[in-house]
């Protein structure tokens, strides 16, 4: 009984931390493409700007005091330990603000195909997680 | 001013200066002919080296890279296709026709039609078939008005105009306004974005550049073209200032799209 007990609480720390890993992958995809998409097109100092941009926009919105991280970037390091479905409704306002940032950067049509491409790329996984939490919309 | 206003402003003004100055002549028809040749000397190599440096705002690789590369190179063989038609006349020489002018223009032209063609295979263009249609329809209404306009010359005197004229008349307009296609449905493909914004003066420049050349065409045809005598002859030379003017302030765009730019303008 006793070792049932120590394994819930220890599963359910599992299952947020497997879910923040995969939050935090399809944002950095997201902006990663989104990035890419920029500097292809607008070249490598706009999207820069775009990156610190968003970079901005996270720290002034809570993102150092909710994850313990400096910035975006450091999300390619660590993963941020805390509640996943906090943290899924900070990317999905983060990634409100980059889609509307990228549309007035790429434009509508350019946007819609670099987001249509990357959903229809999606592995699995990402796809299934994307499919709950909203996080890349065409809207 | 702001930055997308500000450009324009500076290009109008600048074309309003210089079509008072054809129009008023001060100093006479050598002085005009001269300032002519000067400007388009100085708008080419201004342009080519703004694409050249706009290159670099691109990872190396980057198709978009090429296609200002593509523009550079180009804009290069016209600035010095129009330098060494200011040589000519520094040292006194008659210019034949067709010259080492004319051929580096003609050359350089086409790497300016290929940056705009690789610029649109790059962007994986994606528009309905209606909107192609109906630029397609545009631009063959504008080439068939200019094909009726040049034939109905043609036919109505026969002999005056000879083979190689009409080929490099046909080589220009058909390549301009082909590539003006082309890099509309690119632009369209951009539209409402801040990467667009180059490239609506790209596609002015290209337009200005079919005009200009199809009045130029037009002219040495009838042997009516002489900087500062006629309407036609103007409106090549207008027109040409107004292509090298646009591709510079195209180039200078690339260089300077700033996010920032977008709360202001």
């Amino acid at each position: 009984m006793q070792s049932a007990f120590q394994e819930e609480p220890l599963d359910a720390a599992g299952a947020n931390q497997v879910l923040c890993a995969d939050l935090s992958l399809l944002f950095t995809l997201y902006v990663t493409r989104l990035l890419e998409a920029i500097a292809r097109t607008g070249g490598k100092p706009l999207a820069d700007q775009f990156a610190q941009q968003l970079n901005l926009h996270a720290r002034q919105h809570g993102w150092c005091v909710l994850t313990g991280l400096n910035d975006l970037n450091e999300l390619r390091r660590r993963i941020p330990d805390v509640d996943a479905r906090v943290l899924s409704s900070v990317y999905l306002a983060y990634a409100q603000y980059a889609q509307k940032l990228a549309r007035q950067i790429l434009g509508e049509p350019l946007l819609k195909a670099t987001l249509t491409a990357m959903l229809e790329n999606l592995p699995p996984d990402l796809a299934h997680i994307n499919s709950q939490y909203r996080i890349v919309t065409l809207n | 001013m702001k930055k997308d206003r500000l450009i324009p402003a500076t290009i109008v003004g600048l074309l309003a200066v210089y079509s008072a100055w054809y129009v008023v002549q001060p100093g006479g028809p050598s002085v005009l002919l001269h300032l002519t040749h000067i400007l388009f000397a100085i708008c080419a190599w201004l342009a080519a080296i703004l694409a050249l440096h706009a290159s670099r705002t691109f990872e190396p690789g980057v198709s978009s890279r090429h296609v200002w590369v593509l523009l550079g190179a180009g804009m290069t063989a016209l600035a010095i296709s129009e330098t060494l038609w200011i040589a000519y006349h520094v040292v006194g020489q008659p210019i034949p026709y067709p010259s080492l002018v004319d051929i580096l223009w003609g050359i350089g032209f086409v790497p300016i039609l290929a940056s705009l063609v690789v610029q649109y295979r790059a962007l994986h263009v994606q528009l309905s078939r209606n909107q192609k249609l109906l630029m397609l329809v545009i631009y063959l209404g504008l080439l068939l008005l200019a094909l009726v306009v040049s034939l109905g010359y043609i036919l109505s005197s026969p002999g005056e105009v000879a083979v190689v004229q009409l080929l490099v008349g046909a080589y220009y307009l058909i390549g301009s306004l082909g590539v003006a296609f082309i890099a509309t449905l690119s632009l369209m493909y951009l539209r409402g974005g801040l990467v667009a914004r180059p490239w609506v003066y790209i596609v002015i420049s290209i337009l200005m550049f079919a005009v200009a050349g199809l009045a130029f065409s037009f002219g040495t045809w009838t042997n009516t073209y002489a900087t500062g005598s006629n309407f036609l002859s103007a409106v090549s030379d207008v027109g040409y200032l107004a292509g090298y003017l646009s591709a510079a302030a195209g180039a200078y765009r690339q260089l300077t799209l700033r996010l920032s730019a977008m709360a202001e303008e």
